[in-house]
């Protein structure tokens, strides 16, 4: 007898993955579970901005098919996976009415590298436009909902990346992070996001926002599934300028390993007085669950909030603005208004302005790495705002205002790799999350200390009623 | 020149034009450009160079 959906939806990549090898559950059955959770419940949610229903399940056959015969390719062989609508992959809009009939020739590299690994593709998720602007309900695009409360935000700019994973309709999504955009979807959505090392997954016919700063990773419900995602996509493609040439170790080898004597800086100088205090405190339990988990913790100098947001914004607004040049000239009314705006203001940044913040760029990343001498990892709160309601208008340069804490930005200046996981819940039931972020390509002591986090706790068992 | 003026003249250099309630936002963004550029010129030291992207040689 067929299993229902909802049998599926919460489980984890790694559970579904074992299911599928021992051959106790069907590829097919599987993403006909998801397509069905989809139907049921996207008109809701708004996640998905195309469903490849079709051929995720002739994917999912041909899956069967392949470890019926031997042909196992790994945990991600048979598991259904989506990926936020700027990475190139059939229909692939940007959240914009500029690419709204867009059809990329060819897979970007990390969904090529997902297909390889038997991972199928079912759909393409909403996205803030081109990564930046935020969707309202004038747009072109629905924006996604927050599935914690339909009202509310979900974060972005992966915002149906992180949607679609908390209301259980995806197994494991693909993100992009220039200032938070994989990590806040994470926090507002109560999943687990990986901003992954610069130059760690390769950036190849994703649409850019900036070079500079541009990440990719993996978007998960647990941090064991992030691991295993991440094996997957990461490695050296020499289509992207930015990919460095490292080798890739096992992600996973370190997970169940206790963290007992793991030094956790905490920078506090960042985000003390301008964080929210139930986001706060809600930090403050992860931190004390730390210690006791073994962890010692440290404090260490920061630079503050405003000189984190003084350094970042010039440097995505110019670029973006590069980007997106010829279009502004020609059409640049079919722009959401917030986005229109930020590529405008990028316009208007000097050379001499971009290069020192290029020198301080490389100040922060000197002081980050002499601290990683002393201690493993940074623990800091992933932002100090709760996610608003989805808007009806453009909310302009919210994201810019000094009011905006939001502490992501810190690691993409730096290009460190850095994992966003649940914390607790707010007194209205939303998620607050915390960030971790480690050594350059040290994604696997990342991992550590955010798994022996998150499986000491109960937050990544907690699901909104849907 | 106001700032209203410069951003106007500034955008209509590299051929865009935009409303007036894009301008107005914009104009007050620019002030925060201002100062967000006066803060990190306070952040710079004499002997830091500028990461930029770049690939110096070919690798193996």
């Amino acid at each position: 007898m067929a299993r229902s959906s909802s049998e599926f939806a919460y489980m984890s990549l790694a559970e579904a993955a074992d299911l599928i090898k021992n051959g106790e559950l069907s590829p097919v059955e599987l993403t006909q579970a998801m397509v069905e959770r989809i139907a049921a419940l996207d008109s809701q949610v708004h996640a998905y901005v195309t469903v490849f229903a079709e051929e995720a399940l002739a994917a999912a056959q041909e899956a069967e098919e392949q470890i019926r015969a031997g042909d196992y390719r790994g945990p991600l062989h048979g598991i259904p996976l989506a990926v936020k609508d700027i990475y190139e992959a059939g229909r692939t809009t940007g959240g914009s009415k500029l690419r709204r009939d867009y059809t990329a020739q060819q897979d970007c590299t990390s969904v090529a590298k997902l297909k390889q690994a038997g991972g199928l593709l079912l759909g393409k998720l909403a996205t803030y436009e081109f990564a930046a602007g935020t969707p309202t309900l004038a747009s072109h695009f629905q924006p996604a909902r927050n599935p914690w409360n339909l009202e509310i935000d979900p974060g972005g700019s992966s915002s149906g990346s992180g949607a679609a994973l908390a209301a259980g309709m995806i197994f494991g999504a693909m993100g992009s992070d220039t200032g938070g955009s994989i990590r806040w979807p994470a926090f507002c959505c109560g999943i687990v996001g990986m901003k992954a090392t610069y130059g760690r997954v390769s950036r190849t016919g994703v649409f850019p926002l900036s070079w500079n700063l541009d990440h990719t990773g993996p978007m998960t419900r647990t941090v064991q599934d992030s691991a295993l995602m991440l094996q997957a996509c990461a490695g050296y493609d020499p289509l992207d300028p930015a990919s460095a040439k490292v080798p890739v170790p096992d992600f996973s080898e370190k997970l169940g390993r206790d963290i007992k004597g793991l030094r956790l800086g905490i920078p506090r100088t960042l985000f003390q007085d301008n964080c929210g205090e139930e986001i706060l405190a809600t930090f403050d339990a992860a931190v004390t669950q730390m210690e006791t988990l073994g962890a010692e913790i440290v404090d260490v100098e920061s630079i503050t909030l405003g000189e984190l947001q003084a350094t970042f914004w010039p440097l995505t607004c110019a670029d973006a603005a590069a980007y997106h040049l010829a279009d502004m000239q020609t059409q640049a009314e079919d722009y959401n208004q917030d986005l229109r705006l930020i590529l405008a203001l990028g316009n208007l940044v000097r050379g001499t302005t971009y290069l020192q913040c290029q020198r301080v760029r490389e100040q922060i990343r000197t002081q980050l790495l002499q601290q990683l001498e002393t201690v493993d990892l940074f623990m800091l709160p992933t932002t100090g705002v709760m996610p608003a309601p989805i808007r009806s208008d453009s909310p302009g340069l919210y994201l810019m205002a000094e009011d905006f804490a939001i502490y992501t930005p810190l690691f993409n200046l730096t290009g460190f790799p850095a994992l966003a996981l649940p914390c607790g819940f707010s007194s209205s039931g939303l998620p607050i999350g915390f960030q971790l972020a480690g050594r350059p390509f040290d994604e696997a002591t990342v991992f550590q200390v955010g798994h022996s986090y998150e499986q000491s706790t109960p937050w990544h068992t907690r699901h909104p009623s849907l | 020149m106001n700032h209203r003026q410069i951003v106007e003249a500034k955008l209509l250099e590299v051929g865009i034009t935009l409303s007036n309630d894009d301008l107005e936002q914009l104009t007050t963004a620019y002030a925060a450009l201002l100062e967000w550029e006066s803060v990190v010129q306070g952040m710079v030291r004499p002997e830091t160079e500028p990461a930029l992207i770049f690939k110096a040689a070919v690798e193996d």
